[in-house]
């Protein structure tokens, strides 16, 4: 059939109609698939929210598990002054109490510089631990070895601090001659070399 | 709903056909009235296409055979023959009807049209002038080849005998289902009439005449063989043409059967009473029901407005298919974005719960304001730290003390203690060093520190109340030395300087005086060095036994 054949009055409402409800149909779908993809994006971004929230919830719950195993321990270190500034001013309290309750013959001391100690555990995630040695140089005069148990003790127990006996020199004073008991003259002679360790967390920016 | 028009030459029949029913019939004249009625007809529906079925004395067949070719040479070879029998006709046809089994084996056609249209020539043009949609023009001889079937005679000769108006008998000739042959003949009376208590009564033996006449031209065309003996299928109601049969049953010649209109009426699904007496209401039910059965003879030109008509049901069709995919689509497209919607709803109200408990949580984890992960590694480094903090002089002193209460004649005058990574390292110079020196040196001299740390010692002693014996004083040290390795406590015990040291390359000298007591004193001492690992939190007993096997095992 040419152009010229076809009797448009006969079909003009039909085409009519049709164009029309392709244009409508068009914009129906056009106008519904807008707002589906709005939709979905809408439900996209909260699900990567929610999916965002849940990682952070797990990782939550992992810290969590984490803190509760280990922020007691925690507490309790801090409180001893391991962790933190070194306690100098404790321990030298200390040391004299001590002399003051065994009423030793020597009883010196010596503190030398604070130094970092390098340290091989996995560093926090955003924080810093340094680890601080300070040596100190003890040594006593002491009536027996009894003495020696006491001290050690007593430092263990009532130290601010977590302190290691590196080295130990214990002499007898007199090989010959027979154990003196006399409380101000020592029987042994000690010197003990400590070594204090400190603690201390460096925090990130983000976190101060 | 379809509209069916009948023209056997003297009238022109409507009918409205729906669902096998016929109805609103219509009968029209071929005269000024009979056309200014049918074209109101026409008009009452205009929108209703109309099928024409003709059964009219003008229309001719042709059975011829042509070469087989395909394609183009096909058409035109066709197009010959429809040439050849109907030149100036516009109304005609040519059927493939199967291929002749010898010789060329050429193709077999049936040239058919109306050799004059001038009896439809003001019909169709009311129907062209009111735009009428014609689906088309169909032979109604053509349209019994579906009718073979039904009387189960489409599997051989048959001459297959209708009436569609009171003066006319059509006469078909079927081969294997093919039409070879149709004459429609004409009388100038009623071939069926009425008697006097009105019954039907056919005039048997004009009919007969005229079968006779058909059968003889069949012959004589060579479509039938002298001595075949032909079907002859009679189509009408039994009662009226049951004197023909029985006229018909002694000729050998001839196989006669009447199948009842009525019967095959229902086989056809027609639902209701014939509209007229006779068959055309049979023809017109096949020609409704088949879709396929559209046209025949007529032109594209004629079935313009048909075009029209079907290019419209289209665009109605493509329309409402067009609305109701959209309507689809967007019904699904929003069922969709209202799921997502509520998806949506639901992921945000678990957000702000999660945000909610890790609110809470991050509330109750804030007293250090310290992440866990910081708190545990602190933690662990601590831990670290304290494992080295076990080691004390004072164990080992422990240790020796209960093995020199065995051993009375053993003094210990000096203890140098020292922890260190190398267990080959001697307490002396290093001894105060600090544990950062230390790691700072093992990692100079890129040290393998996973075998731990040990406690090494070196302790002085001397021996006493042997008397002048310089003999048991050895065996006395040597008791001491092997109590110390058998205790289990040390992985190394090692004899720096025996009492009275025998050494071949040493020098000796003696004093066997008085004054010799004193010198022989200083001579009685010795060295030891003694090494152990540092035990560890848990396992420092298995640790102790490993190092004291190990050390059993490098004194042995």
């Amino acid at each position: 059939m040419k152009p010229d054949d076809v009797e448009w009055d006969l079909v003009q409402w039909s085409l009519l109609i049709a164009v029309l409800c392709a244009v409508l149909g068009f914009a129906a779908v056009s106008f519904s698939g807008g707002m589906l993809e709005e939709a979905y994006n809408g439900y996209q971004r909260h699900r990567n929210q929610l999916n965002q929230v849940a990682r952070d919830y797990r990782a939550a719950q992992d810290d969590r598990v984490l803190y509760e195993q280990y922020v007691q321990r925690f507490a309790e270190l801090q409180a001893r002054g391991v962790i933190g500034e070194e306690q100098r001013l404790a321990w030298v309290e200390l040391l004299r109490e001590i002399n003051d309750q065994l009423k030793l013959p020597v009883l010196r001391y010596e503190i030398h510089p604070r130094q970092s100690l390098p340290i091989d555990n996995p560093q926090p995630r955003d924080e810093k631990l340094l680890a601080y040695e300070t040596s100190m140089t003890l040594s006593l005069g002491v009536l027996h070895e009894g003495d020696l148990f006491t001290i050690e003790q007593l430092l263990r127990e009532r130290a601010q601090g977590l302190f290691e006996t590196r080295g130990c020199e214990i002499v007898r004073t007199e090989r010959s001659a027979t154990v003196q008991f006399n409380p101000r003259r020592a029987n042994l002679e000690t010197h003990c070399q400590l070594s204090w360790y400190t603690v201390q967390i460096e925090r990130s920016a983000e976190s101060r | 709903m379809r509209r069916l028009l009948f023209c056997s030459g003297n009238r022109m029949l409507a009918f409205d056909w729906s669902g096998g029913h016929f109805g609103n019939a219509a009968c029209f004249s071929p005269d000024d009235d009979g056309y200014r009625e049918f074209e109101q007809y026409l008009l009452d529906v205009p929108r209703r296409p109309v099928t024409l079925l003709v059964d009219l004395i003008e229309e001719e067949f042709h059975a011829d055979n042509v070469p087989f070719v395909h394609g183009r040479d096909r058409k035109a070879v066709l197009d010959r023959a429809l040439a050849k029998y109907f030149r100036t006709s516009e109304l005609r046809a040519v059927r493939l009807q199967g291929r002749e089994r010898g010789g060329r084996k050429d193709q077999q056609i049936c040239v058919s049209g109306l050799g004059s249209a001038t009896i439809l020539k003001r019909w169709l043009e009311i129907i062209k002038r009111n735009r009428i949609a014609l689906r088309g023009v169909v032979s109604l001889p053509l349209v019994g080849e579906l009718l073979l079937p039904l009387i189960k005679a489409e599997k051989q000769r048959v001459l297959l005998v209708s009436q569609q108006s009171p003066e006319t008998l059509r006469q078909s000739f079927y081969d294997h289902g093919h039409l070879k042959l149709s004459r429609l003949a004409h009388h100038r009376s009623e071939l069926v009439s009425s008697d006097a208590d009105g019954s039907p009564t056919v005039y048997a033996n004009h009919m007969l005449a005229d079968i006779r006449n058909t059968l003889l031209f069949l012959k004589s065309q060579r479509l039938l063989q002298r001595s075949e003996r032909v079907e002859l299928c009679v189509i009408g109601k039994r009662e009226i043409y049951a004197p023909l049969e029985a006229e018909l049953s002694g000729d050998e010649s001839v196989n006669c059967r009447i199948v009842d209109s009525a019967e095959l009426a229902r086989k056809l699904g027609l639902r209701g009473a014939l509209p007229t007496p006779f068959c055309e209401g049979l023809f017109g039910q096949l020609v409704c029901r088949r879709r396929d059965l559209a046209n025949h003879y007529a032109p594209w030109s004629m079935r313009r407005h048909f075009a029209h008509t079907l290019a419209r049901r289209g665009l109605w069709m493509a329309s409402a298919a067009v609305l109701l995919g959209a309507g689809g689509l967007t019904g699904h497209n929003l069922y969709n974005a209202s799921l997502y919607t509520d998806y949506a709803l639901q992921a945000r109200t678990e957000v702000s719960r999660y945000r909610q408990v890790l609110s809470e949580q991050t509330q109750e984890s804030t007293r250090f304001n310290l992440p866990p992960d910081a708190i545990k590694s602190t933690v662990k480094l601590v831990s670290g730290l304290q494992a080295y903090s076990r080691a004390s002089p004072l164990h080992l002193l422990g240790d020796l003390a209960t093995v020199v209460d065995r051993h009375p004649q053993v003094e210990i005058h000096t203890l140098s203690w020292l922890t260190h990574f190398d267990d080959n390292v001697l307490p002396g110079s290093r001894a105060l060093s600090s544990r950062a020196e230390m790691q700072r040196q093992a990692e100079r001299q890129k040290a393998d520190r996973d075998g731990g740390e040990f406690e090494i010692a070196r302790i002085g002693g001397g021996m006493t109340g042997f008397g002048n014996n310089y003999r048991q004083s050895v065996e006395l040290f040597h008791d001491f030395v092997d109590a110390l390795r058998h205790s289990g406590h040390y992985s190394r015990v090692l004899v720096e300087k025996t009492p009275f040291d025998m050494n071949p390359g040493a020098g000796i000298s003696g004093d066997s005086g008085d004054s010799g007591a004193v010198e022989l004193r200083s001579r009685a001492t010795f060295s030891l060095l003694l090494a152990r690992p540092v035990a560890g939190p848990t396992d420092g007993a298995a640790q102790v036994d490993s190092g004291a096997a190990s050390g059993a095992r490098r004194q042995g």
